[in-house]
């Protein structure tokens, strides 16, 4: 494994298998006496995430996001492939990996309800040896930056969902360590508290060279805080590049028309190369038309050369051409589709 | 030492959850209170007169006492594991760095504890109701005298016992003589033993539920034949069917339940050592300990691989 990267996964893969008796079945809804499924969670993936950075992992629901992360911090087994932590096997090592990570999983059960946020600190402390002023003092810290300081006192059980998700945060970041594992850290938070939780990400990876995965639907988030964005599919790594790439992936390859009147599209979209076209009365800047084409770049050349040709021969009047800005959404939504068309990567 | 950490972890957490439950710990301790009373009426008004009622009584209410803890220690490895798994408990706990063994030792060393001093409280309020009652018309005199004397036991002995044994010195206190016969040494042996058996046994069962979710229900019946073979228990057991007796043998809480009934009650003393169900309690914790933690760990990893340390 390379000495850099903190976490490495290489070549990981999961199936899960499940029975099922006198059930109905999933697809068929007819009832069974048994049968046996199969879910290929994570397909042969390999990332690493190193010291200072902050990867974020997108992918659709059931795509295999949080099968990852438990497979980093040693909760579910890989039927194949490596993952090393800090250079150590996390199935040879686990104990000590467990030592170098804070992982906030899915849920809310992540604390003890029956405990006040301060006592859970403590508990949660003395479980992973640490102990007296820096415990204290770091979870004084801790619950201050979340936000939880009022309700310090208040058992876990009577506290809000959003509140319980900052705790879960808090207790995964009690022993400080290396590596940091998010499953969807800012759902149900308002928008104070995952402003805070970014800008302390941020900040935990630029000035203390952490490392942090995380997992998230909000391509804003993901957009902000990511230095690198991976996206699954399937359990397939569908692209797996630095977030300002990612987004200007595709950005050659869709252009803005603007123009005097709508054309007839469906001629624009039977030219060779282009791939779709789409056409918006935008009140500011009058009619316009998208256009999005090949990746091949000579085809798309002459692709780009004929849609001018059509607009002229229809008497079209062009105003302007430019790139289209393309938000991490259009992307992910373009890469996923693509994927699950032909299984490409990108 | 990590097993010490989580201990105290452990302790901790229980200190506080029980301070700020009082009210319902109380009121769970009253209302088993009550029941044990009248379970222990209803069964000595149901012996022939002439028996040796109050020894019978002592018996199964000993047997009683070591079958519940069984049946909550077992519990806590089965449905009680169960339901961690369910809410995402479990594989916050299964992320401690000292390991899931060591994790649920600590927790099951607090929980015998908190019922050793729970069973304390209980049997010291039975008894002493018991010799009020017994005051009254029915009573024959001796039992009277005998459980004036348990009364009076019951809150001179705290200072002498080992804290391992004192859950059961008090159910000796009923002892129709009045005599105690709690032996610290034989009692705390006796008493880790005990301990080291069922653990044993809960790991076994905790492997299990750990991959397969729905043995948490089944073993509940597992849970109630210990209560009922540990409340019969006694060295009545080597007169029957040789078949019967490894049966029972094979029951990790029927031999320690013999063990502590002879020793508490028939004044056994060192005696017991060379008593044949001490050998089986040395047999069955030999036994029982290692297959427990061999299945837990394996188990374990069988169930990292099928990813039910979470709610699948
Ligand atoms: N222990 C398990 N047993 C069987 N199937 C499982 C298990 N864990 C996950 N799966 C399946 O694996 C697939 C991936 O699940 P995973 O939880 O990783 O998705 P995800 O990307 O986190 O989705 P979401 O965005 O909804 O959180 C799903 O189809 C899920 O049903
Ligand atoms: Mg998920």
């Amino acid at each position: 494994m390379s000495a850099t990267a903190a976490v490495q996964l290489c070549d990981v893969d999961k199936i899960f298998h499940t029975r099922h008796f006198f059930t109905k079945h999933e697809e068929t809804g007819k009832r069974r006496l048994y049968y046996k499924k199969t879910v290929h969670a994570v397909d042969h993936i390999s990332l690493e995430i190193k010291p200072g950075e902050i990867l974020g992992l997108l992918g659709r629901n059931g795509a295999g996001k949080t099968t990852t992360v438990k497979m980093i911090s040693g909760l579910v087994k890989p039927n194949s492939g490596t993952v090393y932590v800090d250079g150590m096997d996390v199935e040879k090592k686990r104990l000590k990996v467990l030592r170098k990570i804070g992982v906030v999983l899915e849920g809310t059960r992540t604390c003890v309800w029956p405990l006040t946020p301060l006592e859970n600190l403590s508990y949660f402390g003395n479980l992973r040896d640490v102990k007296g002023p820096v415990l204290k003092e770091r979870s004084a810290e801790l619950l201050e930056f979340i936000g939880l300081k009022d309700k310090m006192n208040v058992e876990v059980r009577k506290l809000s969902r959003g509140q319980k998700q900052r705790l879960a945060i808090c207790i995964a970041l009690i022993t400080d360590p290396p590596v940091l594992l998010l499953d969807e850290p800012t759902t149900g938070l308002d928008v104070q508290s995952s402003r805070a939780i970014k800008d302390k990400l941020i900040e935990m990876t630029r000035e203390r060279g952490k490392c942090v995965l995380v997992t998230t639907h909000d391509m804003n988030t993901a957009q902000e805080v990511c230095d690198r964005v991976a996206i699954v599919h399937d359990g397939k790594l569908a692209a797996c590049k630095p977030t300002n790439e990612l987004i200007g992936l595709f950005s050659d390859q869709t252009y803005h028309l603007h123009v005097d009147r709508i054309p007839d599209l469906a001629g624009v979209r039977a030219v060779p190369g282009v791939l779709a076209s789409d056409a918006l009365e935008d009140e500011g800047t009058g009619p316009r038309v998208s256009v999005q084409f090949c990746a091949d770049e000579s085809e798309r050349s002459s692709a780009l050369y004929s849609v001018m040709e059509r607009l002229r021969g229809s008497g079209v009047t062009l105003r302007s051409i430019n790139h289209a800005q393309q938000t991490l959404e259009d992307v992910f939504l373009r890469i996923t589709e693509k994927t699950s068309k032909n299984g490409e990567k990108v | 030492m990590g097993f010490f950490l989580v201990l105290k972890a452990e302790v901790v957490r229980s200190m506080i959850v029980t301070r700020r439950y009082w009210f319902a710990t109380v009121t769970a301790l009253f209302v088993a209170c009550v029941m044990f009373s009248a379970f222990i009426n209803i069964f000595l008004s149901g012996i022939v007169a002439g028996a040796d009622m109050a020894g019978v009584a002592v018996d199964r209410a000993l047997g009683l006492v070591i079958g519940i803890f069984a049946f909550s220690m077992v519990g806590m490895f089965s449905t009680g594991l169960a339901g961690m798994a369910r809410s995402g408990e479990l594989e916050q706990v299964y992320m401690s760095p000292h390991g899931l063994i060591t994790n649920f030792m600590a927790r099951s060393t607090v929980a015998t504890v908190l019922s050793i001093i729970t069973w304390t409280i209980l049997l010291m309020f039975v008894s002493s109701a018991f010799s009020a009652e017994t005051d009254g018309a029915k009573a024959d005199e001796q039992v009277q005298t005998a459980h004036a004397d348990a009364a009076a036991v019951a809150e001179a002995t705290p200072t002498e016992s080992a804290p391992g044994a004192a859950g059961e010195d008090s159910g000796k206190k009923m002892k129709a003589d009045g005599k105690i016969h709690a032996d610290p040494l034989p009692m705390v042996v006796l008493f880790l033993l005990t301990f080291f058996s069922m653990t044993g046994f809960g790991f076994m069962i905790g492997g299990l539920v750990l991959v397969f979710k729905q043995i948490g229900q089944v073993a509940v019946i597992l849970r109630m034949i210990m209560m009922g073979v540990a409340w019969k228990a006694s060295d009545a057991l080597y007169d029957q069917h040789w078949l019967l007796q490894w049966v029972a043998h094979a029951v990790p809480v029927t031999d320690a339940a013999i063990c502590l009934k002879l020793v508490l009650l028939q004044n056994y003393g060192t005696h017991i050592f060379t008593h044949p169900s001490f050998l089986f309690l040395l047999a069955s914790v030999a036994i029982w300990t290692p297959i427990g933690l061999i299945c837990f760990k394996a188990m374990e990893n069988w169930a990292r691989s099928k990813g039910t340390l979470g709610a699948f």
